[in-house]
């Protein structure tokens, strides 16, 4: 072997780090040494082996959720989120809970929305939370890819709130259909078997909102955001579910 | 603000490809590069470094596809058949169909650490300091790592070939 051309001169040659003269230099050696010149040869093969299997994809159109205006818009917005919330934590506190929804409501009339999150998030919990085996699809012991999962599909950044204070523990989460996007439905259960629902999907710009709707035995209390809706649906008393509504959706809020 | 998210959308392509060719399967790496987009924006304000943002996009892709590893490892989840090892489709009439097929095989069967540092090499053209300094390593072991990926890849699909030949016998 040429005292000019060591072992390390070869690999990085086919590793593409040399340039101009070096590479020049490594070129002519390798024509006077066919055996090094056959190696160098079976790796530039597998250089292109790895690019033929690989190289198209970047190539290929960019989906729309990677792309950073897109995600740099929904991280503003849940920023400016967590800023509303944290002064509308306030005066909800001053002007009691009752008003704020009430106001909200008939001030601006604007429930529809929410009304489409309430009456989605009730259907999904009438067929999923009589199941037995199959109430969800992936089940509470793979959190962590649960909500990797429904976070990715659904748009938003999401997490399943604990709830275990008020006795309820995470079943597990699917993924459902909702007006043009994905929804994502959290199951919990209690030590008596009763379950609720948390329905959760991205939030669009509009009035924020907070309201409670019934039907039959069962209860939804919804709220809607720039960045998150989520809706609690269970046949628990109406001010249990208040309660523990309240809970996850400071979890959920905080999460963002 | 609009600088760094332009220079951040010129890596999306070559991470995606990075993340495809590491995961082999095209929602899962989608996945992961949201992630990552997701986490660099969020930081931009705090983490973002001096230089060019492509090793920081990197590092950061990595470390999420580690994670996501041993979390998968703790707790396999089931992929359906046709997701398992998913080839990019080759046209029939390309020449060494069956030399691409046996190295995405022995691709899979590399350890993490030759695999990763190959592909940034051969695959995304760093250079060895830029490719160093994702896997945050010495140059010296990157440059050993993508040694033995080598004679591995070589062993691996040569192996295959003997063993078919003497089947054919």
């Amino acid at each position: 072997m040429s005292e000019l051309i060591s072992e390390s001169d070869l690999a990085a040659y086919v590793n593409g780090q040399l340039d101009g003269d070096r590479r020049k230099a490594v070129e002519e050696f390798l024509a006077t040494d066919p055996a090094r010149a056959a190696e160098v040869e079976a790796q530039l093969k597998q250089n292109e082996a790895i690019r033929a299997l690989f190289g198209a994809v970047a190539e290929e159109p960019i989906p729309a959720r990677l792309q950073p205006l897109r995600i740099a818009r929904a991280v503003r917005q849940r920023r400016q989120r967590q800023i509303y919330t944290a002064a509308a934590a306030s005066v909800v506190l001053a002007f009691g809970i009752m008003f704020g929804w009430l106001g909200n409501r008939y001030l601006t009339g604007q429930d529809d929305a929410g009304d489409a999150l309430a009456n989605a998030a009730l259907s999904a919990h009438q067929v999923f939370a009589a199941e037995g085996r199959h109430a969800v699809e992936v089940a509470a012991n793979e959190e962590d890819h649960l909500v990797t999962w429904l976070s990715n599909r659904v748009g938003t950044q999401l997490m399943a709130p604990d709830l275990t204070t008020h006795g309820f523990t995470l079943v597990g989460g699917r993924l459902l259909p909702f007006e043009q996007g994905s929804a994502a439905q959290l199951m919990y259960e209690n030590a008596d078997g009763q379950r609720l629902t948390l329905y959760i999907t991205a939030g669009a710009p509009g009035t924020p909102e907070v309201d409670y709707a019934s039907a039959g035995a069962l209860h939804t209390y919804y709220w809607t955001s720039d960045a998150i809706d989520c809706a609690m649906v269970s046949d628990l008393p109406a001010e249990t579910i208040r309660t523990i509504a309240t809970s996850a959706w400071r979890q959920l809020v905080a999460a963002i | 603000m609009s600088e760094f998210l332009d220079e951040i959308e010129e890596c999306v392509a070559p991470l995606r490809r990075y993340a495809r060719s590491l995961t082999r399967n095209a929602d899962h790496a989608d996945d992961l590069v949201q992630d990552c987009l997701e986490r660099a924006i969020r930081k931009q304000a705090l983490w973002r470094p001096q230089g060019p943002l492509r090793a920081w996009l990197f590092r950061m892709l990595l470390n999420i596809y580690r994670n996501d590893l041993r979390s998968r490892r703790r707790r396999p989840i089931t992929v359906p058949v046709d997701q398992v090892s998913e080839l990019p489709q080759v046209a029939p009439a390309q020449p060494g169909r069956m030399l691409l097929a046996e190295t995405a095989r022995a691709l899979d069967l590399l350890p993490e650490e030759q695999r990763t540092a190959l592909l940034l090499v051969v695959l995304e053209g760093l250079s060895y300091a830029e490719a160093a300094e994702v896997l945050s390593i010495p140059p010296g072991t990157l440059m050993s790592r993508i040694g033995r990926a080598r004679a591995a890849l070589k062993q691996l699909t040569e192996s295959r070939g003997e063993t078919r030949l003497r089947t054919v016998k």
